[in-house]
C-alpha cells in the first residue's frame, strides 16, 4: 500500500449494519452468592491474625466436647480448643494448598501441553508420554513418595506435592484445547502473515486457551482442597497448626462422633460449601466466556 | 485429465510466481496417502488474476496452501523472484511470508475470537515493525476504510460482525504488508450472494489500486470467469485445462471442463447441456485411476485413456493448453 493511496469510495452501507454490543449475558445469581462466599472466607483466612479469635492450639478454653453457644460458635474438641478459631486458621493452610497447587500446575503443565498441542510430533510424543506417566502413577501413592522423602512436611512441600499432581491434568487439557484452536484459520493466517512460533503461542492459542484452563483452575482449587483432607487421614497433611482434613480426621473418632459430632461436622461443612462454590464458579466462568463464534 | 507436462508455463519476464510439478501428499495412516495434487506446473504473471477451478476434493485449495507453505510439499518447485519457495525453511521463508499474503475461506474462523479487530488488522505490522510498511494508528484506520470498515469499530471483537465484514477484515489484515500476491483460498464461498459481489468488488478494488497479482480460488465457475484473466481447471490433483479465461470459457477442449461449464445454471451458449452429465463421483486420491485421472467418469475415452497419462498440448498458438487424448473439437456445440 503507498503512503499517497487515495482514500477510495467506500460503500459504507455495510457499516451501519455491525450489530451493537451483543446481548449481554448473566452469570446468574449462583454464582454471585458463590463469588461472595469465597470472597468472604478468603478474607476472614487473611484477617485471622488480627481478628479477635481464640488461641487455635490453647488446650482447655472449654470443656470437652462442648456443644456450640455462646462461648464458642462451632463448640470445643476433644482438647477443649475453639473450633471456629480452628476453622479459620485450618482455612488458610487448605486455602494456600489448594491455591498454590493449582499455580504449579497452570505454570508447568500448561505451557507444556501448549508446547506439546502445537508442535505436535516429538515434541507431544515426549510431553503426552510424561503426562501418561504422571496421571498412571496412584495419586495418594506419588504424594506419599513425595511428601514421606523430606524431614519436614511444611506448607510449601504439601502445596508442591499437590501441585505435581495438577500438572498432567492441567496440561492434557492445555493440549487438548491448543489442538482444537491451531488448527483454526486465524493461526494460519498468523503464521502467513510471518509471526514466529512464540508470538503465535501467546499471542493467538494462549487469549484461547486460558479461559477454560481458568475454569479448571478453580475446580483444581477444590479437588485439591479435599486431597489436602485426604493426606491428613494418612497423618501426612501439614505438621504445625489446623487444617481442614486434620481436624475431620479428629473430629471422626468413634468417640468424636458420638459425643461431639460438631467437631468433625464444622469442617466439613465449610469445606463443602467452598469446593461447591468453588465448582459452580469455575462451571459459570467457562460458560461465560464461551465465545460466540458467529454473528448470528 | 491428468495433465502433466511444462507446456503452459510461460517464457515470460513478467512471470512473478512458477509452480513446476507441484506434489503434496498427505498421510491418512496405515501407510496409505492421499494424493492432493499430482504434479501441477502453471505461473502468474505479475498483476494477473489467475482462477483456480474444480470441484471439492481436486486439491485446489491444497496448491494456494502449498504455495505459501501451510501444507508440506513432497517434491517440484515454487519460483518466487529467485527463491524457491519449496525449499526455503525456517528465518528465510518468514522473511519472504509478507510478499505473499492469504484470504481464507471462512471468515469467521480466519480472526481470533479474542482479539479486537484493530490487533488483528495491525498484527503484520506489529510483527515486521516499520519494514513492511509504517506502524501507526493512522495506517490502520486507513486499511480499515480502505476495506470499507469504520475505524470507530476498531475495537471491537470477530464475532460482532457480520461475515462479510470480518472477510473485509480479513482483507485489511492481508493489505497490511503491502504483499505483491494476494491468494485468495474460496473467499466469497461463505457468503450471502448479496455479498459475494460487495467482496469481490472490493478485491478488484484492491487490486488495482495496490498492483497485486492474485490467486483466486473457487469453485464457482462464473465467480471465477468474472474475475479471472487466466484459468486452470484442476482435477483430482491435476491440471486439466489452462487459458486465457475467454478462450477456455468459449472454447473448452477438455470434456471435463466442457461438463463443469454445461453445469453453470445458465449455460454458456456455446456448450451443450448434455455434456454437463458426469457420472459418478469424484474417485479417490488414495487411489487414483491410472491413465488419465478422468477416465472413469468421462464418455469419450478409449484403451489409451487408461494406460497413458496425457500431457498438457497448446492450441494452435493461443494462451490455451490441454491434457487430454480426445480433446472436444471446437465446432462440437456450436
Amino acid at each position: 500500500m503507498t503512503a499517497d493511496a487515495q482514500i477510495p469510495e467506500i460503500d459504507l452501507v455495510a457499516l451501519e449494519e455491525a450489530p451493537d454490543d451483543a446481548v449481554k449475558k448473566s452469570l446468574g445469581i449462583g454464582f454471585w452468592i458463590s463469588v461472595a462466599w469465597l470472597v468472604l472466607i478468603v478474607v476472614i483466612s487473611l484477617l485471622a491474625p488480627v481478628l479477635p479469635l481464640a488461641d487455635p492450639e490453647k488446650i482447655g478454653l472449654g470443656s470437652k466436647f462442648q456443644s456450640p453457644g455462646g462461648e464458642g460458635w462451632f463448640g470445643f474438641d476433644s482438647n477443649g480448643r475453639d473450633v471456629f478459631s480452628r476453622v479459620i486458621w485450618g482455612s488458610r493452610v487448605s486455602l494456600t494448598v489448594g491455591f498454590i497447587a493449582v499455580v504449579a500446575g497452570l505454570l508447568i503443565g500448561g505451557p507444556l501441553g501448549m508446547m506439546a498441542g502445537y508442535f505436535r510430533g516429538w515434541v507431544d510424543r515426549v510431553v503426552s508420554f510424561a503426562f501418561l506417566i504422571l496421571l498412571s502413577f496412584p495419586a495418594l501413592i506419588l504424594a506419599l513418595l513425595i511428601v514421606n522423602s523430606v524431614e519436614t512436611r511444611s506448607l510449601r512441600v504439601v502445596a508442591l506435592t499437590l501441585g505435581v499432581l495438577a500438572i498432567a491434568p492441567v496440561g492434557r487439557l492445555a493440549r487438548a484445547n491448543t489442538i482444537v484452536f491451531a488448527e483454526r484459520e486465524f493461526v494460519q493466517a498468523a503464521r502467513v502473515v510471518g509471526a514466529k512460533n512464540t508470538r503465535i503461542l501467546t499471542r493467538e492459542l494462549l487469549p484461547n486457551v486460558l479461559i477454560p484452563m481458568g475454569a479448571l483452575a478453580l475446580l483444581g482449587v477444590a479437588i485439591l482442597i479435599v486431597a489436602e483432607g485426604g493426606l491428613a487421614f494418612l497423618g501426612l497433611s501439614v505438621e504445625e497448626g489446623a487444617t481442614w482434613g486434620k481436624m475431620i480426621l479428629e473430629g471422626s473418632s468413634p468417640g468424636a462422633l458420638k459425643d461431639g459430632p460438631h467437631v468433625a461436622m464444622f469442617p466439613i461443612g465449610i469445606m463443602f460449601l467452598t469446593v461447591l462454590a468453588l465448582n459452580y464458579a469455575g462451571d459459570k466462568v467457562r460458560e461465560f466466556f464461551d465465545v460466540r463464534e458467529t454473528a448470528f | 485429465m491428468a495433465g502433466t507436462g511444462h507446456a503452459p508455463l510461460r517464457d515470460d519476464p513478467n512471470v512473478l510466481l512458477a509452480v513446476r510439478d507441484l506434489e503434496v501428499e498427505f498421510p491418512v495412516g496405515r501407510g496409505a496417502v492421499v494424493h492432493a495434487v499430482s504434479g501441477i506446473s502453471f505461473d502468474v504473471a505479475e498483476g494477473e488474476t489467475l482462477g483456480i477451478v474444480g470441484e471439492s476434493g481436486c486439491g485446489k485449495s491444497t496448491v494456494a496452501k502449498s504455495i505459501i507453505r501451510l501444507n508440506e510439499i513432497k517434491a517440484g518447485s515454487v519460483d518466487y523472484q529467485g527463491h524457491d519457495l519449496a525449499k526455503l525453511e525456517g528465518e528465510p521463508l518468514r522473511k519472504v511470508r509478507p510478499d505473499l499474503q492469504m484470504i481464507f475461506q471462512d471468515p469467521i474462523s480466519s480472526l481470533n475470537p479474542r482479539r479486537k479487530i484493530r490487533d488483528v488488522i495491525s498484527e503484520g505490522l506489529a510483527v515486521w515493525g516499520d519494514e513492511h510498511g509504517t506502524w501507526s494508528q493512522d495506517r490502520i484506520e486507513e486499511l480499515m476504510l480502505a476495506v470499507g470498515i469504520d475505524p470507530k469499530f476498531g475495537d471491537r471483537r470477530p464475532h460482532q460482525f457480520s461475515g462479510g465484514q470480518c472477510q473485509r477484515i480479513g482483507i485489511a489484515r492481508a493489505l497490511a504488508l503491502d504483499p505483491k500476491v494476494m491468494i485468495c483460498d474460496e473467499p466469497v464461498s461463505a457468503l450471502d450472494v448479496s455479498v459475494q459481489a460487495q467482496v469481490l468488488n472490493l478485491l478488484e478494488d484492491m487490486k488495482q489500486r495496490y498492483g497485486l497479482t492474485l490467486l483466486f480460488i473457487s469453485h464457482d465457475l462464473s465467480v471465477v470467469k468474472n474475475v479471472s484473466d487466466r484459468i486452470i481447471v484442476m482435477y483430482l490433483g491435476k491440471a486439466c485445462e489452462i487459458g486465457d479465461a475467454d478462450e477456455l470459457y468459449e472454447n473448452p477442449r477438455h470434456p471435463y471442463t466442457r461438463a463443469l461449464l454445461a453445469s453453470i445454471p445458465e449455460p454458456a451458449p456455446t456448450v451443450d447441456p448434455s455434456d454437463g452429465d458426469i457420472d459418478g463421483e469424484l474417485p479417490s486420491p488414495i487411489n487414483p485411476p491410472k491413465g488419465c485421472r478422468f477416465n472413469t467418469r468421462c464418455q469419450h475415452t478409449t484403451d489409451i485413456c487408461f494406460t497413458d497419462e496425457p500431457k498438457m498440448q497448446r492450441v494452435g498458438e493461443l494462451d490455451h493448453y490441454f491434457a487430454c487424448h480426445h480433446p472436444v473439437e471446437i465446432s462440437v456445440g456450436l
